[in-house]
């Protein structure tokens, strides 16, 4: 019971401590991931000609959602180094 | 010559514009579908068409028969075709986004739509399309392709965009990879959609690869004139096909002034024994076909004919 109880806050700990800055560390970098990849598949769309253009048409419904900000995103590249400086949390 | 041709079952004809790439191309598919009687769909991928001109009847976009028998033509329309794609994918995804969504995504595809190369991409789309839904109707597909500098780009897609897509494949891959680790739940990679678009066309491109480089079903031809800028290009455009391994079988010396044409073409007909020269190293190895300049204009089915004969008694 003692055991069962000191495991459960001991996880609690850890995950709290770690996992939760582990995963997000991760989820920054699949936000990044994501961002890298929209620009091979959509450069078109602000200025950077792309061979494969014509094929990612049938992309754009699937990323339909996050189009919008992406192309915000990338036009203000202050905001995106804010950003990127923001997840280490030495920066206003 | 012509029986080494006849086992083919993909031939395209190429050169520079003006040639007589058009010609060359009905002569042949009246040949083998009048004398061989094979099934013969001739195909232009020219945005210029001039097939119609030729059998001196409409043809358009769709399959048509011109001795309603066993020569049938097609003129590939690139933009009808891109509106098809374009139609397609709105139509898939129409239920399940608001209107606000769909105006930004018509902004979106309306730029890629209008790109450098989506023009190209909608003829090479429609020719993987021809290749998978006729080849077993259709003894020989013969294409009419556009002047060199469109074709040589359109037959490089597959080697080019295959390996930006295979790119993407990657790119996507670890992103889902990286999502399921996250998640903790089994890996999903098989079931994102994107990735299911992605390799559905990476698939595409493949097929299409294979059949333009397997030396057993597919040849490229080029047609020219024997004078000095035709030919420096066919020289160019041969290396270029080559590199993509391409086979290219032969070449077509198209309107060869006759000796007896006259004091006045002396002149020319001694250039043009030294480019058929040329041409003839060049090819050293394949096949060449040498076609007369004719008194006429090739139009229409009778003087096809005619020409079919010429090209019988030479090959």
């Amino acid at each position: 019971m003692m055991w069962k109880y000191i495991k459960n806050i001991l996880k609690e700990f850890s995950d709290g401590a770690f996992k939760a800055m582990v995963s997000e560390k991760m989820r920054g970098d699949i936000y990044e991931l994501e961002d890298i990849f929209m620009l091979l598949c959509f450069s078109e769309l602000i200025g950077i000609p792309n061979p494969v253009s014509y094929y990612t048409i049938e992309l754009i419904p699937l990323v339909a959602h996050r189009l919008p900000s992406w192309e915000k995103r990338l036009r203000d590249y202050r905001d995106m180094t804010n950003k990127k400086l923001s997840r280490y949390e030495f920066c206003c | 010559m012509l029986e080494r041709l006849l086992t083919k079952k993909y031939i395209f004809f190429g050169g520079k514009g003006g040639v007589g790439k058009t010609t060359v191309s009905a002569a042949f598919s009246v040949l083998f579908s009048e004398r061989y009687g094979k099934n013969i769909l001739l195909v232009s991928t020219d945005p210029a068409h001039s097939l119609s001109d030729i059998f001196e009847m409409e043809i358009g976009s769709g399959i048509k028969s011109i001795n309603g028998k066993n020569l049938y033509a097609m003129e590939i329309d690139p933009e009808e075709e891109s509106k098809k794609y374009i139609k397609g994918i709105i139509k898939k995804f129409k239920k399940a986004f608001s209107p606000v969504i769909l105006d930004e995504l018509k902004r979106q595809i309306e730029v890629a739509y209008n790109s450098p190369g989506a023009e190209e991409a909608a003829v090479f789309d429609k020719f993987v399309e021809i290749v998978e839904d006729y080849s077993k109707e259709f003894d020989m597909i013969i294409f009419d392709t556009a002047p060199t500098g469109h074709t040589l780009r359109l037959l490089s897609l597959p080697e080019l965009l295959g390996a930006w897509i295979e790119e993407l494949v990657k790119k996507r891959k670890k992103i889902v990879d990286a999502i399921s680790m996250l998640d903790e739940k089994d890996s999903q990679s098989e079931q994102d959609p994107i990735l299911e678009v992605l390799r559905k066309r990476k698939h595409k491109l493949e097929v299409a690869r294979d059949i333009l480089i397997n030396h057993d079903f597919t040849s490229f031809i080029f047609v020219l004139t024997a004078e000095k800028l035709p030919v420096y290009e066919t020289q160019k455009a041969k290396r270029i096909l080559e590199s993509y391994n391409i086979p290219v079988d032969g070449v077509v010396i198209n309107r060869l002034f006759p000796k007896e044409a006259g004091a006045f073409f002396g002149e020319k007909i001694r250039l043009q024994n030294i480019y058929v020269q040329k041409i003839k190293e060049m090819f050293s190895n394949k096949f060449v076909l040498e076609v007369p300049f004719l008194p006429y204009e090739v139009v229409g089915f009778s003087r096809l004919r005619r020409l079919v004969g010429l090209i019988e008694k030479e090959g």
